[in-house]
């Protein structure tokens, strides 16, 4: 009973300094942004700079990409897929994208904007004597977005609402993409994710190929330490839940009751310090941390990032960027394999490094005409007892963009 | 929910030591919310921008947007 009383007395307390905090912090806030603005800011305004203006863009884009890991991110379903009973699992192809990007924006009143957004875009794979085919898609995307703008000084406050289908050869694969979102600003953020596939009954060998419904959450700051040096901190919370028409394969090797589902929550951290040593040259270096806990113990796993970057503006349209990075997974609840294809008693954690190398080049060839050349590299390192997972992914593209 | 009540803890405690420092809090064009910790501390400069719309948007190290299972020989590994 007194251990209780205590809990509750602490709980309590907790929340009782946390308001009245906020309370103090906000008021502080306010007079500090009174002196900074003065009172004008939260008077009516009739500035033109806070209205928005009609808009009206069309984006033509056409990309070749060479990758010789398309099997990363697809999946293959066994039941469904001609390309199940490989024995090499790695697929090398080329994939060859078009799309058009319809964009405008309709002013409602002075303070308001109506952002419509249409985005067809078609996807054609080349490689494995034809067997990659079954990956050529349709994707549509429709984004509807309701913009608000207190003041010129204030950030944009919106709700948007976006649409996307997925519509590939391979039935499996078909799915509807619900993303509902919240804005202020690049300060916060929320979004609800609502994916869902055509076929929902039958049972698939891989989360990739069942629905989720996600809410994330993120906040982001910029510290701005000297004149040409600046600091950027982003904390993002995101829960997940996963349907449960899965496989009894699958189930097994997760650890998954049938009547479970699998619930992760990742937590990420990112700290960038930015320094612009001369007008056209940018430096970055940063260090990007992530939790993922899942009541599914397979899912368990963290990674720690620490990257460089440089980024070069050659003329007002055209830079080249380059970024070196090194990654580290540790899967918490996945254990290295012996020799014997077994699990001892004292086996090590699974544990991934990663090196990545990513270079980009935006060139503007004329008024309205862009090419985008993009290399990346990854090297994977595993301890894992499998020699596929020691791999060397290359990605290479070619993208030509349009606009008027 | 002990990691979702963390994180608020943080925010309100960076928010406070912000607030406190008496530090300059300015809203660039993008959006952003600008801690200026020091009198130097200027306006972002135009590469910034530039750079910021180069980055991708994806998150590093997130295994769970890429992964999958690789079934070769009959059998599927999930990795």
């Amino acid at each position: 009973m007194h251990r209780r009383f205590h809990r509750f007395s602490f709980k309590l307390t907790y929340y009782i300094f946390v308001i009245v905090l906020l309370l103090v912090e906000a008021s502080r806030a306010f007079a500090q942004l009174q002196r900074e603005y003065g009172q004008e800011l939260f008077e009516q305004e009739t500035e033109a700079s806070a209205a928005f203006e009609s808009d009206l863009t069309i984006d033509y884009e056409v990309s070749n990409v060479f990758n010789n890991h398309v099997e990363f991110g697809l999946s293959i379903d066994p039941n469904t897929s001609s390309l199940a009973r490989r024995e090499d699992p790695q697929l090398i192809g080329v994939i060859n994208r078009a799309g058009v990007n319809l964009q405008g924006t309709l002013p409602l009143g002075k303070r308001f904007g109506l952002t419509l957004q249409y985005y067809p875009q078609l996807e054609n794979y080349i490689g494995e004597n034809g067997k990659l085919n079954e990956f050529d898609a349709f994707t549509d995307l429709f984004l509807t977005e309701l913009s608000f703008r207190p003041t010129a000084q204030l950030p944009i406050v919106s709700v948007s609402h976006q649409l996307r289908r997925l519509d590939r050869r391979d039935d499996a694969f078909d799915n509807l993409q619900r993303q509902i979102g919240f804005r202020f600003g690049k300060l916060l953020e929320y979004n609800l994710y609502i994916n869902r596939f055509d076929d929902e009954m039958t049972r698939r060998a891989d989360f990739l190929l069942v629905g989720s419904t996600m809410h994330q959450g993120r906040a982001r700051i910029q510290l701005g330490i000297l004149k040409s040096v600046l600091a950027k901190l982003e904390y993002s919370l995101e829960q997940e839940s996963y349907k449960g028409n899965l496989n009894d394969l699958l189930l097994g090797i997760a650890g998954i009751e049938k009547e479970d589902s699998r619930t992760d929550l990742r937590n990420l951290v990112s700290a960038k310090l930015i320094q612009i040593p001369a007008g056209r040259l940018l430096l970055q270096q940063e260090l990007n941390l992530l939790l993922s806990n899942s009541n599914v113990g397979f899912y368990d796993f963290s990674t720690i990032e620490a990257a460089v970057g440089a980024f070069y503006k050659i003329n007002a349209e055209s830079w080249v960027r380059l970024r070196l990075s090194r990654l580290g997974i540790t899967f918490d609840g996945r254990r290295v394999r012996g020799d014997d294809g077994f699990v001892g008693e004292n086996a090590e954690k699974r544990k991934d490094n990663q090196f990545g190398v990513t270079f980009q080049i935006n060139w503007q060839l004329r008024n309205s005409l862009t090419l985008v050349a993009d290399y990346q590299l990854t090297l994977n390192d595993t301890n894992e007892n499998f020699e596929f997972l020691n791999y060397t992914h290359n990605v290479a593209s070619l993208t030509l963009q349009a606009s008027y | 929910m002990k990691s979702f009540w963390l994180g608020c803890t943080v925010l309100v405690v960076l928010f406070g030591l912000i607030v406190f420092a008496g530090c300059v809090t300015t809203f660039t064009p993008s959006g952003q919310l600008q801690v200026g910790l020091s009198a130097s501390a200027n306006e972002p400069a135009d590469i910034l921008a530039d750079f910021e719309a180069s980055e991708a948007s994806t998150v590093a190290g997130d295994v769970t947007k890429k992964a999958g299972s690789i079934c070769a020989g009959g059998a599927c590994i999930i990795y």
